[in-house]
């Protein structure tokens, strides 16, 4: 039903998990898609090929996107790469897996979570918004620790909590030029970044907090980042989109 | 009585400049390209502004984008806002001459447009006004300076500040950049067709 055929997206921390699943599916709906990435070269080149092979144009960025530099080299490649970008979706982030009350939790990681997740997410933006056309969409994957906060995670949850803030700030601004901005909240995703917690015993402890009772996999966080992206969602902005089998109703 | 400067030295002084800002700001101009290449695929208009030999730099501009530059293509929409005498002399003399060109923006430019500004001082009031009006109506603003940047750099989206404190190697500099972003934007627009 969406079909973003002749649209251009840019997606950052595209390699793998949510990213790597919303990137696959623009590239269904016959979007041209760029994403970003760190490290992961083989999972990147691949991922190339396979979109690629659904016919749609793709590339893939290497750098540090919690940089300025990193995030304004990324999207200059995607409007030489495709003279325009049309949808940006900021999704690189990191959840530091061990849970740290904050008493006692240092510097570095507190500077490193919020580099990642807050200076990428504001360098993405910028950039962006300096590019789109009327009517551009930005959309960012934000949390549910965002909106009811993360024991042992308070930095994680500053970050995303920040984010929807920022999203709300910044759809406003943007709205002259009938741009919007939204972000997606998830809560549990089996991705590769959660696997210490899943471990042990872990994901059957928290299959059954989550009211229905299952965690959600990429392609459920996906989902509704394509619909945010649609012309189904022209008057959707400003928005927190929870996808968390409703867990935010539980904090 | 000073040594008359070498012209060699003075051609191998503005090689310097050229290296430097290539290599502190070849991110910043990258970018300026992708602002300028979006803009004219989204329908946008390119208008430029400046004083002196920048207002020369504009028309210079305009006219690669309207009628060509290394290719032949179809016509991009580009307009130097230093050209209408009349409009420019009225405005100065009615409202005052820092207004000579925030009164062209507010006429003209709309949301998805693109402002393009060259200052080496980055502090001519006729060019500030003309990036607040551009904020104030939703126009995104590109500027090239020089210097410190001056008070443009605040308050522009992207600004290009070439390493020097001289007008002219600043201005040489500007023109060069300029000719560059546009190979650079014909080359990703006819790839696009």
């Amino acid at each position: 039903m969406i079909n973003l055929k002749g649209k251009s997206v840019l997606v950052t921390g595209g390699s793998r998990g949510i990213g790597a699943a919303t990137v696959r599916l623009f590239a269904h709906a016959s979007a041209n898609v760029g994403f970003a990435y760190r490290n992961r070269k083989a999972e990147a080149d691949a991922l190339v090929a396979e979109l690629t092979a659904l016919g749609v144009q793709s590339f893939a960025f290497q750098g540090d996107l919690s940089t300025r530099a990193a995030n304004d080299e990324f999207v200059a490649e995607g409007v030489r790469a495709f003279s325009c970008v049309d949808v940006f979706v900021g999704n690189s982030g990191y959840w530091p897996p061990n849970p740290e009350p904050v008493s006692n939790l240092d510097d570095e990681r507190w500077r490193s979570t919020m580099a990642t997740n807050l200076d990428g997410m504001f360098y993405g933006a910028r950039a962006a918004a300096r590019v789109l056309p009327n009517g551009g969409r930005l959309i960012f994957v934000a949390s549910t620790a965002g909106q009811r906060g993360e024991a042992g995670h308070a930095d994680y949850a500053a970050s995303k909590g920040a984010m929807i803030s920022f999203v709300k700030s910044m759809c406003v601004e943007l709205a002259a030029r009938d741009i919007t901005v939204n972000c997606v909240a998830p809560g549990w995703v089996d991705t590769e970044a959660v696997s210490l917690p899943m471990s042990t015993g872990g994901r059957t402890r928290i299959e059954a907090a989550i009211p229905l009772l299952r965690i959600a996999s990429p392609d459920d966080i996906a989902g509704p980042i394509l619909f945010l992206a649609s012309p189904l969602a022209r008057h959707v902005t400003g928005e927190v989109l929870n996808v968390n089998g409703g867990s935010v109703l539980c904090g | 009585m000073t040594a008359p400067v070498s012209l060699t030295q003075a051609l191998l002084e503005l090689a310097d400049v050229a290296r430097n800002t290539a290599e502190q700001h070849g991110v910043d101009i990258e970018f300026a390209a992708a602002m300028i290449t979006a803009t004219i695929k989204r329908g946008g208009t390119l208008f430029f502004c400046g004083n002196g030999g920048s207002a020369a730099d504009a028309q210079h501009m305009a006219t690669e984008y309207v009628v060509r530059y290394m290719r032949n293509r179809k016509a991009y929409p580009a307009i130097a806002l230093t050209t209408d005498t009349s409009l420019i002399t009225a405005a100065g003399n009615d409202f005052g001459f820092e207004h000579i060109f925030s009164r062209q923006v507010e006429a003209l430019c709309r949301p998805g447009d693109l402002l393009i500004i060259h200052s080496t001082s980055g502090n001519s009031p006729n060019v500030l006004r003309a990036a607040e009006s551009a904020r104030e109506h939703s126009v995104a603003t590109l500027a090239l300076s020089a210097k410190d940047g001056g008070a443009l750099k605040g308050i522009v989206d992207h600004c290009i500040v070439v390493p020097t404190d001289r007008t002219d190697r600043a201005q040489e500099i500007h023109l060069c950049i300029q000719h560059l972003i546009c190979d650079s934007v014909e080359q990703s627009l006819l790839m696009s067709r």
